[in-house]
């Protein structure tokens, strides 16, 4: 149930910025979690992606509509919606999944800094038969998704 | 008792008392001395004017004769002479008996010692025999002022003779009091630089003998710190010392730099250093745990077991800047020093790879394990039936997920999801322990369960993604068993034991289609048996399955879910139809029950596919109770018809059962079969008689399509 552990520091940490962002607590919802085989297509209009090495290696993607993104540069008082503007919050959003992280589970993850991915995710570096998690978000009546692919210890080869 | 007090400073003790003596000598020396030259100078004054006193003394006696001769007043040069001669008597006796005498600078008495040295003696015992000569010729001329030239002439006379005699014994006797100043002066001189020479030799002697001492301790110290260093060196562990104030001390084991991959370990805080390596609520309770020791109502003993770092992961900063990740093992011992202060030994153990082999030899023996029961379970199996549930699980499986994936967080969908995933979870189950696959058989049933329990929740609480979220994972988990299976049976293959290349990693969204063939078809179904044998085993009946039919080929997914259909039903006759021998007997029927699945076909591609059983029937008082029971709100008082109370049993969860188990008791077996009856299109038929036998049947054609019809279950 390891997967489960890292799965729910991943979510508290975009659950947190979101929180902070728009004072609410609850302002974001979890759709149903489910499943998808790595080669299928993966990701929205904008991502940030985390490699994760050391015990646990994979990947976390924290991935975003631009709608959601316009709305999230709203909140914080931003009124310039420009592609490089809305990576910016992309990678901060990952940086506060990789703070997060950090924090709870201390430096047994090794993170790389947020890289910030246009479009369907590029999944050469992901095992292509391995299954991942993709966990619906919805802030606002936008879509974003929180995808995580790990190669726990515990899996099996 | 000098050595107790003053023990190894006593050679200090006595060079100083030495000093001071030295000091204090020439000081009281000096002191003496200087008292002495100062009398020796008084002494000087008055013989010099003595000898002044002679002369004047001569020249007021000539004045006087002189101004008598001219007739003139001569008082003067009297009480001159007067004075001169009662000064000079006076400070002779002084010096020759002791006594008072006028001091020659201020006029006033002083007390003058008698002369004592032996050449003193002698020019004052000449100086008094001439003196008492000078006294008879100058006593006449002090009784009055009038003065007769009888008187004054033979005083001029006697004065004029001696004069220069008296004074130069006075010259002599100033002389001789010189020559004593200067041999006091002298000696005084010689005392002095004896006692400074002698305090100064002390001196260098205590600071070279300290020297000495402070070289001597140096180098012991030098030594020792070596021979601490070499220890510390030597030391297999880590070791440090903290303090009452939590501090870590300034020296440690060599070791202890390697642990940590620092040197900058001395006077650290001992959480706030330990912070740098493991979480944050790891140094909390380190601090608060060390903390302990240094309070005094505690006792060391009692707080080991609350010991937080023990076994405990560090990550430990490499100089490429990368973290390794480490076990260690701390322990601590209180020690009370000399000066009665506490002091926390610390010993850290780098049990890295020892944790590491053990968590490795726990991995391999887990994986081993699982992968053993897998393969133990799979050996048995027949490889069409294996292929074929692995084929069919996965396609279950990805229809679970298609649920989730297709129902995107609407709070009153999750239920209706979860219910939609739970028959889906049930067949696998069923298909898995049909086919003699316990291990993934109670890994679906422990997932079947929380789902069973989510819904339950649902009836009374929202439920979140977040409730569903510990579903995937375990849904996560199963399909990897499954790819597991389909890995052993390729490695199997390899060895050349013949199971088919089991096709290549399923899409989750992709469904299986092809034809299953015989013997596979005909294998397979009759390895129900097992199933039976298994469960009749654990429900305490004895049953015997008979299967006809399957001889034919068939579309693979008709196949699996008649095959899914056959597993729910006969699980049903086993948990609810068959009586035990006892009960059996009771009715007056065969000791070993019996249950039949049949399929035939016209010839024209209709079918009829039945499963019964000769066990207790359809209890319909019983059912009607468990619904009523169960769901009492949607049938309120009113009595239900036999063909409602089929509907209850083949669409709503409930069961007649008290108690869930791994065969039945939750009452989504007969739902699954219905939900896989309408996939083909069949209609359903249902027959029973009370304590005589059940009897389902399912009639469809190879061109049904599916039926979404509501249930029109025929009682027959």
């Amino acid at each position: 149930m390891k997967d489960l552990q890292h799965i729910t520091t991943f979510l508290d940490g975009v659950s947190r910025y979101f929180a902070h962002v728009s004072k609410d607590r609850k302002s974001l919802e979890l759709g149903t979690p489910y499943l998808v085989r790595n080669h299928e297509q993966l990701g929205l209009d904008l991502t940030g992606a985390i490699a994760i090495s050391g015990k646990t290696k994979g990947f976390v993607f924290f991935s975003s509509s631009r709608a959601l993104l316009k709305y999230l540069l709203l909140s914080l008082g931003e009124s310039e919606f420009s592609d490089q503007y809305m990576s910016d919050i992309v990678g901060e959003v990952a940086n506060t999944i990789s703070g997060n992280v950090r924090k709870t589970l201390g430096p047994e993850f090794h993170i790389s800094t947020p890289k910030v991915i246009s479009g369907h995710l590029d999944n050469d570096s992901l095992k292509p038969e391995r299954l991942s998690y993709v966990l619906p978000l919805k802030w606002r009546g936008n879509t974003a998704q929180l995808i995580v692919s790990l190669d726990s210890i515990d899996a099996r080869e | 008792m000098f050595s107790k007090l003053f023990g190894k400073y006593r050679f200090l003790v006595i060079s100083i008392a030495l000093f001071i003596i030295f000091d204090l000598g020439v000081l009281i020396l000096n002191f003496y001395t200087s008292g002495k030259i100062a009398e020796q100078t008084e002494l000087i004054n008055l013989a010099a004017r003595q000898s002044t006193l002679s002369q004047q003394m001569s020249k007021a006696t000539l004045y006087i004769k002189s101004q008598k001769l001219q007739q003139w007043v001569y008082q003067s040069g009297l009480e001159e002479l007067r004075s001169h001669y009662t000064l000079f008597g006076e400070t002779l006796n002084a010096l020759t008996h002791g006594g008072q005498a006028t001091s020659t600078e201020t006029g006033a008495k002083i007390q003058v010692d008698a002369v004592t040295t032996e050449r003193g003696r002698a020019l004052l015992n000449q100086a008094n025999l001439l003196w008492s000569g000078f006294d008879t010729a100058i006593k006449p001329l002090m009784k009055d002022t009038l003065i007769t030239d009888e008187e004054i002439q033979p005083a001029s006379e006697f004065i004029a003779r001696n004069n220069l005699v008296l004074f130069d014994l006075m010259t002599q006797l100033t002389d001789h009091f010189s020559h004593e100043a200067e041999a006091q002066t002298t000696l005084l001189r010689r005392a002095q630089v004896a006692g400074i020479s002698l305090a100064t030799i002390n001196f260098f002697v205590i600071l070279f003998h300290f020297l000495n001492q402070l070289r001597t301790r140096d180098r012991r110290l030098e030594l020792k710190q070596h021979e601490s260093d070499q220890l510390l060196a030597s030391i297999d562990d880590g070791v440090c010392l903290v303090d009452a104030n939590l501090r870590i001390g300034l020296q440690h084991s060599g070791r202890l730099e390697e642990i940590f991959g620092t040197n900058q370990i001395a006077g650290r805080k001992f959480a706030a250093f330990l912070n740098r390596y493991v979480t944050e609520s790891t140094a909390r309770s380190a601090h608060d745990f060390i903390s302990l020791y240094f309070k005094q109502h505690v006792s060391p003993d009692l707080i080991g077991d609350l010991n937080p770092l023990k076994e405990v992961k560090a990550f430990v900063e490499t100089p490429n800047g990368k973290h390794e990740e480490k076990y260690l093992n701390f322990s601590f011992a209180p020690l009370v020093q000399e000066d009665g202060e506490t002091v926390l030994l610390v010993t850290v153990q780098d049990i890295t790879d020892r944790v590491k082999l053990r968590s490795t030899q726990e991995a391999s023996e887990t994986k081993m394990h699982t992968q053993l029961a897998l393969f133990s379970q799979i050996l048995p199996i027949n490889p069409d039936e294996l292929r074929l549930f692995i084929e069919q699980g996965m396609s279950s499986l990805t229809k679970m997920n298609q649920v989730l994936k297709s129902k995107r967080g609407q709070a009153q969908s999750i239920a209706h999801s979860l219910a939609q995933i739970m028959p889906l979870a049930h067949r696998v189950k069923g298909d898995a322990r049909s086919i003699g696959l316990t291990t993934l058989g109670e890994q679906v049933h422990a997932f079947e369960e929380d789902i069973a329990e989510l819904l339950e929740r649902a009836k009374s609480e929202s439920v979140s993604g977040r409730d569903v979220l510990p579903l995937t994972v375990a849904l996560k988990q199963i399909i990897e068993n499954i790819e597991l299976l389909k890995s052993l049976c390729e490695r199997l293959q390899q060895y050349g034991i013949r199971y088919d290349q089991a096709t290549s990693k399923q899409d989750l969204d992709v469904p299986v289609v092809g034809t299953v063939m015989p013997p596979a078809i005909n294998q397979r179904w009759h390895g129900l048996q097992t199933m039976v044998s298994d469960i009749a085993q654990e429900q305490g009946v004895t049953a015997q399955l008979e299967v006809r039919g399957f001889e034919h080929p068939l579309p693979r997914d008709l196949e699996q879910s008649l095959y899914s259909m056959a597993v729910q039903l006969v699980r049903n006759s086993l948990a609810h139809g068959i009586e035990s021998v006892d009960g059996r007997r009771a009715h007056c029927k065969p000791r070993i029950g019996r249950i039949q699945v049949l399929l035939s076909d016209d010839g024209q591609g209709n079918y009829r596919f039945v499963v019964e059983d000769d066990g207790r029937g359809f209890d319909y008082a019983a059912i009607e109770r468990a619904i009523k029971g169960q769901h009492a709100e949607s049938v309120a008082d009113r009595t239900l018809s036999k063909a409602e109370l089929l509907k209850f049993v083949f669409t709503e969860p409930f069961s007649t059962k008290a108690h869930v188990d791994t065969t039945a008791g939750r009452g989504v077996g007969l739902p699954l079969v219905w939900d896989l009856a309408k996939q083909i299109g069949a209609k359903v038929q249902v027959r029973s008689v009370a304590k005589e036998f059940t009897q389902f049947i399912f009639l469809f054609s190879s061109s049904s399509q599916i039926d979404d019809s509501p249930l029109n279950a025929k009682v027959a």
